[in-house]
């Protein structure tokens, strides 16, 4: 099976980027090609995979580039959501990042982010900060937050890191701290149960979480206010057996169930349903059913 | 009585700790913040002495912005100005030439922030005075 993803740049800490590793570990032969060379991308490809990287949704895939897919992942973004609204009907099939986008968009399924146990999923170190967090400083309430867990933590790593770092950042945490602007399930999630960290995060008006399979109390810690945050911070670096256990359970839930090849693996296999020709869906079956497709398999992607 | 505007668009890191040098030097900040604030937020924001914050709605950010300005400077409240952003730098620079105020830039510098007056970064210190 041959697959085309094409989004701009074959970057770390990218979606296209662990799509393509993702191609890669199920034994799928994972073309980059980037959208500003959509014109040349020649036939022959079992599936097209257009990747959002939050630009170029002017550009049109070639007519021959069939079946098409749309991983749509800035529909939370205004300007980015009428554009991605305008260039959906070229595509087949689509999937959302984002699932309150799956009812906006036809023929869209939720396909949430996810974490790369080779990059986010090292063994937990020795705890050396209370909170990690990488990214960006973000808006109205994130920047506000980052900064009162500085003047409250400074034992804390708070700040934008290469992706690279990640994992240790987290791993050497003893809490993973996230305010998801959207209100959705997002990559530092993953990340910072894959890193071993307990994830505390911003409850979320939808039940995404609980669908993909995490409990408050259970896998992470949820707040629903500042005070409620400093709260559960508090009570989570004074108890540190419980700390332990939810961080345990958060990253053993996140590696077997939440991985890029799991995701890449319901692409493929919604998209063989719907989608594929005969020979290139027969192609995807027998390695699925042999179980050599990752993630296919019971014993797969183990901590 | 504030002597020092902070316009805040952008980050906030930088204006905070910023302000919190010169509150404890026993000068004054209002930080102007684009964008409403929920009470819990402001209340987790916790002003010290010398420090005051005010969400602005975003839509009236500029006017707001322009009031408290020209009011300030008529009082005879400001010196300096500090922006985070080359717009709203380029905006009140000519106010500021005007009324001798000194226009400062604070950006983010990796996990910190720098300072510059003129386009020339420069220590704290030296911007605000000793």
């Amino acid at each position: 099976m041959r697959i085309a993803l094409i989004f701009e740049n074959l970057i770390g800490a990218t979606t296209g980027f662990y799509f393509h590793r993702a191609c890669q570990a199920l034994g799928v032969t994972g073309d980059h090609w980037r959208l500003r060379d959509a014109a040349s991308i020649p036939r022959g490809y079992d599936l097209y995979l257009r990747v959002d990287n939050g630009d170029g949704y002017g550009v049109r895939l070639p007519a021959h580039c069939r079946p098409a897919v749309f991983y749509a992942i800035d529909t939370h973004l205004p300007h980015s959501w009428r554009k991605i609204r305008r260039m959906a009907p070229q595509f087949d099939a689509l999937f959302c990042c984002h699932a309150d986008a799956v009812s906006r968009l036809p023929r869209a399924e939720w396909l949430p982010v996810a974490c790369d146990p080779q990059i986010h999923g090292v063994a937990a170190g020795q705890a050396q900060w209370d909170i990690g967090f990488v990214g960006t400083e973000g808006g109205i309430p994130r920047k506000f937050y980052l900064q009162a867990l500085r003047e409250r933590y400074p034992k804390s790593c708070l700040g934008g890191f290469d992706y690279t770092e990640m994992a240790g950042i987290y791993g050497r945490s003893r809490i993973g701290f996230n305010y998801s602007i959207a209100d959705d399930v997002n990559m530092r999630m993953f990340e910072v149960m894959a890193g071993g960290a307990l994830l505390v995060t911003n409850a979320l008006d939808s039940d995404d979480l609980q669908q993909l399979g995490f409990e408050d109390r259970t896998h992470l810690v949820l707040y629903r206010s500042p005070q409620e945050l400093f709260g559960v911070i508090e009570e989570f670096l004074a108890d540190e057996p419980a700390r332990r256990r939810l961080a345990a359970a958060g990253q053993r839930l996140t590696l077997e169930r939440h991985t890029y090849v799991h995701r890449m693996r319901q692409l493929l296999s919604s998209a063989s349903k719907r989608l594929f020709r005969p020979s290139a869906k027969s192609q995807y079956q027998v390695l699925s059913e042999a179980g050599k497709v990752p993630g296919t398999s019971r014993d797969e992607c183990s901590v | 009585m504030a002597s020092v505007l902070s316009l805040v668009e952008r980050g906030w890191r930088g204006a905070r700790e910023c302000s919190l040098v010169l509150a404890g030097r026993g000068m004054g900040v209002l930080h102007l913040i684009k964008g409403s604030l929920e009470p819990e937020v402001l209340a987790m924001i916790q002003a010290r002495p010398g420090i005051r914050l005010t969400g602005i709605p975003r839509p009236l950010f500029r006017l707001v912005l322009w009031l408290v300005l020209v009011g300030q400077t008529l009082a005879g409240r400001l010196r300096w100005v500090l922006v985070d952003n080359e717009r709203t730098l380029r905006a009140v620079a000519p106010w500021c030439a005007l009324c001798r105020l000194t226009p400062v830039l604070i950006e983010p510098d990796g996990n910190g922030y720098r300072l510059s007056i003129h386009r020339r970064v420069a220590p704290l210190d030296e911007v605000f005075g000793h």
